[in-house]
C-alpha cells in the first residue's frame, strides 16, 4: 500500500546457507540470564520454543497476502529468539550485534517476547559483510501487558551497496508501551515494512525513522500502526535528509479499526532534499473506521528554510556550518543525539 | 429526423419571454449500448462524421477497459440496463406527486422557490429564468463569449470543438471517460476570447436546455490568453434523478495569463452513481480553481485535476463532501506540476454522518521540469457518529529535488472542548454542533455566490439534524 519498489531488486530468489554470528554486551546479557531470560539460536539443529513457533505461525497466517513474508518462511529457518520473562526490569541496555560474515544472500529471523510487566531497552545492530549481498530480515514480537520495550534497530553496511528487505511485526498488549526507532544506515537499497499492532486497550507505540540518504541509495520504508482496541495511542515520525542521487520514499499509515474508540493517532513524515539529483516522497495515509478518535498526519518535502539560513549567516556562521545546524535541527526529533552526523 | 412528438413544434415554444431554443422531440435509444446505438445518437443529433468516428473509437475503448480497481464498490451499476441517450423531454414525464417526500421536504426547508422545485425534481422542463438568461446571453455575446450547450456548439462552432474535444481527457483515460466520449450528450460549451473578462459569474443554472441532459454531460471551457471567467454549475437543492449512472467529462483550457474558476455543487439523490472525470490545463501564469461541493449520490468518484503546464501557473482545489446514510464520497484532487515555479493548493473538507463514508484520494506530482514547485494540501474530516468512516490516501510523486510539499490531514469527531465552551455560553448541544460544523465548512461556503451559500447553509443544517443531539 503506497510503497514503491522495483520487483527486480527485491524478488525473493534462493537464499543460500547463511553464516552469521551474534554477541551482546556481557553486563546486560548476564542481567537478562540472571532474571531467567535468554537469547537462543534456532535453526536446522536447534528448535524454536513452543511459544516462538506459535507466534511465528500466527504471524504468517495473519499476513498471507505478504508475498515476501511467505517466501521468507519457505527458506530454511534460522535466527535468534529473545525472551524476557514477566515482571523483570533490566537496568542495562542490551546491545545486540548480529554480523553476517559471508557475502551471500541470507535470510534471518528474530523473535522477541517481552513478558508482562517487564521493561527493557534493546539496541540491535545488523552488520553487513564488506562486499555486496542481499539480506532479508524478519522480526516478530510481542510486548505483553503492562510491559515496556525501547527498541533501536540499526542496519550498518559494508563498503559496497547492499540490498535489504526488512520486515518487522510487533504486537502490543494491554497498556504496553513500545518506543521503536529504525535507522537503516546501510548503502544500497532498503525496502522496509514495519507494522505495530495495538491489539489491546491502552497500548501505545511510537515509531521513528531517521535516514541520511547518500550516493544512489534507494530507501522505501512503510510504517503502519494498527489500532484495534480502545484508548490506544500512536505516533509515527519519519525524517530523511537526501544527498547526491539518493531516493527516499516514506509511507506512514494510521489505521483505526471499528471499536477502537478514544484512539489517538498522528503521523509526521518529512524529507529535506539537499542536492539537486536527490529525490523522494512522503505518503501519509489514514484509514479510519471509528468516529471517536483523534487522527492526523503532516508531511512535507522541502529544502533549507531560507529565512533560518539567512539568519544564521547574518550571525557570522559560514554557510556549511549554518546548513549543518539546520540539518541537525531537522533530524533532532527522530535521532538520538550521538547519531546526528557531523 | 422526423418529429415523433408534434406537440413540441417550434411555433409553440414562444411566449412573452421571447423565443426559446427548440426542444427536440422525444427520442430514446432504449436500454443498453452497441455500435448501432451510437450511430443512432450521432444521427439524431446530425453530427459531423468525425464526431461519430470519435464516438465509435471510444466505444471500442470502453469495451476494452476494465472497471476501476480502486475505491468504492461499483457492482451495483448494471451497464446493460442504462438508457444511454434520451432527449430532454423524456425526463419530464414525472408527476410532482411522484417526487419522493424527503426531496420535497428538503426543498421546503432550504427555501427553494416553487417553480424551481418542480424543475429540480424533474417534473417541469424549466423554471422562470428564461428572461434573465436572455439578458445574460446578450451581455455575453456582446463580449464575444460563446456560452451554449455542447451539442449546439458542435453544430455552430465545429472547428473550435474539434480543436479541443478529448485532448485533455482522452477516451482511453478511464472506462467512464470512454463511455462518456461514446455517448455524450449536453453539457456546457464556454469560450472566453483573448483579454475578455466575464464580469459576472456564468451559471449553468440559467442555461435551461442543458439542465436535464445531465447523464453523460460533456463540458468544454476555453479561456484564451488573458481572459477570465467564473463558471458555476449545479445547485444545492437535491437533484432527483431516475438515472442511476452519471458519468460526466469536463475539460478546461486556461491559456497564458488566463483565469478560470469552476464552481460545482452536486446533490444527487441517493440512487445515483456519479463517476466524473474533470481535468483542467493551466498555461503560463494562468490560474485555475476548482470549487467543488458533493452533497449527495450513492457513490461519487471524482478527482478534479489540474495540469500546470506553463511557468508560474497556479492551481487550486477547494472541496467539501458531506456523506450521509448510504453514501460513499470518494473524492480528491490531482495537481500535476509540469513547469517551473508552479503552485498548487488543495483544501478538502468532509463531514460523515448517519453512517456515511467520505474518502480523500489525491495526487501531487512534480515532473522533472517542475523546478521550484510548491504545493500545500489540507484534508480535514469530521465523523459525526460511530457508523461513519473516512480514509485518506494522498500520493506525492516527486521527480525534482527543489520543490516543496506540505500535507496535513486531520480526522476526528466534533471537538469536545469547543462543544463544552459553547454549551457553557448557553447554546444547546444541537445548535452548538451545528455551529461548529458550519464553521468547519466556512472556507468553502464563503467562496460561493451568496444564494448558493445560503442554500448550502440551510441544507447542511437540515441534513445534520438527525446526527446531532
Amino acid at each position: 500500500m503506497g510503497i514503491k519498489y522495483d520487483p527486480q531488486n527485491f524478488s525473493y530468489a534462493s537464499m543460500t546457507t547463511t553464516k552469521w554470528s551474534w554477541k551482546a554486551n556481557p553486563l546486560a546479557l548476564q542481567e537478562l540470564q540472571a532474571a531467567g531470560g535468554r537469547i537462543q539460536v534456532f535453526g536446522s539443529t536447534q528448535q524454536l520454543s513452543v511459544a516462538g513457533k506459535r507466534l511465528l505461525e500466527s504471524e504468517l497466517q495473519a499476513n498471507v497476502d505478504n508475498q515476501f513474508m511467505l517466501e521468507h518462511a519457505q527458506q530454511s529457518w534460522q535466527g535468534l529468539e529473545l525472551i524476557l520473562p514477566a515482571r523483570v526490569t533490566l537496568k542495562n541496555k542490551l546491545h545486540l550485534e548480529i554480523t553476517f560474515e559471508a557475502a551471500q544472500p541470507s535470510a534471518f529471523t528474530m523473535l522477541l517476547n517481552v513478558g508482562a510487566g517487564s521493561q527493557m531497552q534493546l539496541e540491535r545492530e545488523i552488520h553487513y559483510p564488506p562486499v555486496s549481498t542481499r539480506l532479508n530480515l524478519l522480526t516478530c514480537g510481542k510486548v505483553e501487558a503492562d510491559s515496556r520495550l525501547n527498541l533501536v534497530d540499526r542496519l550498518q553496511g559494508g563498503q559496497s551497496p547492499q540490498q535489504s528487505l526488512w520486515m518487522a511485526n510487533l504486537h502490543c498488549q494491554k497498556d504496553a508501551q513500545l518506543d521503536w526507532s529504525f535507522y537503516p544506515e546501510v548503502k544500497g537499497k532498503v525496502l522496509g515494512k514495519c507494522i505495530t499492532v495495538l491489539e489491546e486497550q491502552g497500548s501505545s507505540a511510537v515509531f521513528k525513522v531517521g535516514q541520511f540518504g547518500r550516493r544512489d541509495d534507494w530507501i522505501g520504508i512503510q510504517g503502519l500502526i494498527d489500532h484495534r482496541a480502545p484508548k490506544t495511542f500512536s505516533r509515527i515520525k519519519m525524517r530523511g535528509v537526501l544527498y547526491e542521487k539518493a531516493q527516499v520514499y516514506f509511507t506512514s499509515i494510521g489505521k483505526i479499526n471499528k471499536g477502537a474508540h478514544g484512539a489517538n493517532a498522528a503521523q509526521e513524515s518529512r524529507l529535506m532534499t539537499i542536492e539537486p539529483h536527490a529525490k523522494g516522497s512522503v505518503n501519509p495515509l489514514l484509514i479510519i473506521d471509528e468516529n471517536d478518535v483523534q487522527a492526523g498526519h503532516a508531511a512535507s518535502v522541502g529544502q533549507y528554510d531560507e529565512e533560518a539560513l539567512y539568519y544564521l549567516l547574518s550571525r557570522g556562521l559560514v554557510e556549511a556550518d549554518a546548513k549543518q545546524i539546520l540539518i541537525n535541527n531537522f533530524m533532532e526529533p527522530v535521532l538520538p543525539k550521538e547519531t546526528v552526523e557531523k | 429526423m422526423e418529429s415523433e412528438n408534434p406537440q413540441f413544434e417550434k411555433d409553440q415554444l414562444r411566449d412573452e419571454r421571447g423565443a426559446m431554443d427548440p426542444v427536440a422531440p422525444v427520442f430514446s435509444t432504449g436500454v443498453g449500448i452497441d455500435a448501432e446505438t451510437i450511430k443512432q445518437i450521432s444521427q439524431a443529433k446530425n453530427e459531423p462524421a468525425w464526431m461519430l468516428e470519435i464516438r465509435l473509437a471510444a466505444y471500442q475503448t470502453y469495451l476494452d477497459l476494465p472497471m476501476p480497481k480502486f475505491g468504492p464498490d461499483l457492482n451495483g451499476i448494471d451497464l446493460d440496463q442504462i438508457k444511454y441517450f434520451q432527449r430532454a423531454t423524456d425526463h419530464i414525464a414525472r408527476d410532482w406527486e411522484d417526487v419522493p417526500n424527503d426531496i420535497k421536504a428538503t426543498f421546503e426547508r432550504i427555501g427553494v422557490p416553487e417553480a424551481e422545485r418542480k424543475y429540480l425534481a424533474g417534473s417541469a422542463a424549466q423554471y422562470e429564468s428564461e428572461a434573465i438568461y436572455s439578458n445574460l446571453k446578450k451581455d455575453l455575446e456582446s463580449q464575444g463569449i460563446i456560452f451554449m450547450d455542447t451539442d449546439s456548439a458542435l453544430q455552430k462552432h465545429p472547428d473550435l470543438v474539434r480543436q479541443y474535444f478529448g485532448t485533455l481527457v482522452p477516451a482511453d483515460d478511464n472506462k467512464f471517460a470512454a463511455l462518456n466520449t461514446a455517448v455524450w450528450s449536453g453539457g456546457t460549451f464556454l469560450y472566453v476570447p483573448k483579454n475578455v473578462h466575464a464580469d459576472i459569474p456564468i451559471q449553468s443554472y440559467f442555461r435551461i436546455n442543458a439542465g436535464r441532459t445531465g447523464q453523460f454531460e460533456r463540458t468544454l471551457i476555453i479561456v484564451e490568453k488573458g481572459g477570465s471567467v467564473n463558471y458555476v454549475e449545479g445547485c444545492t437543492a437535491p437533484n432527483y434523478s431516475e438515472d442511476s449512472l452519471h458519468a460526466a467529462v469536463v475539460e478546461v483550457f486556461v491559456k497564458k495569463d488566463g483565469y478560470c474558476r469552476y464552481t460545482t455543487i452536486q446533490n444527487w439523490s441517493t440512487n445515483v452513481y456519479s463517476l466524473e472525470t474533470k481535468r483542467a490545463q493551466a498555461g503560463t501564469n494562468a490560474t485555475m480553481e476548482w470549487i467543488d461541493g458533493n452533497l449527495g449520490s450513492k457513490v461519487t468518484m471524482k478527482y478534479p485535476s489540474i495540469y500546470l503546464v506553463g511557468q508560474g501557473a497556479t492551481g487550486s482545489m477547494l472541496s467539501i463532501a458531506a456523506a450521509g446514510a448510504n453514501m460513499h464520497q470518494d473524492t480528491g484532487a490531482k495537481m500535476i506540476h509540469m513547469a517551473p515555479h508552479t503552485h498548487s493548493t488543495i483544501v478538502s473538507k468532509a463531514i460523515c454522518h448517519n453512517g456515511g463514508r467520505a474518502d480523500y484520494r489525491g495526487l501531487i506530482k512534480y515532473t522533472k521540469a517542475a523546478t521550484k514547485a510548491k504545493s500545500h494540501v489540507e484534508c480535514d474530516t469530521i465523523l459525526m457518529d460511530p457508523d461513519s468512516a473516512s480514509d485518506t490516501f494522498p500520493v506525492n510523486d516527486i521527480e525534482t529535488s527543489d520543490g516543496t510539499i506540505e500535507h496535513e490531514a486531520h480526522v476526528s469527531k466534533i471537538a469536545e472542548d469547543q462543544l463544552y465552551y459553547m454549551q457553557s455560553r448557553g447554546l444547546d448541544e444541537a445548535t452548538a454542533s451545528q455551529l461548529i460544523v458550519m464553521g468547519f465548512l466556512e472556507p468553502f461556503t464563503k467562496q460561493l455566490p451568496m444564494e448558493y451559500a445560503v442554500e448550502l447553509d440551510r441544507l447542511i443544517k437540515f441534513q445534520m439534524e438527525d446526527s446531532i443531539g
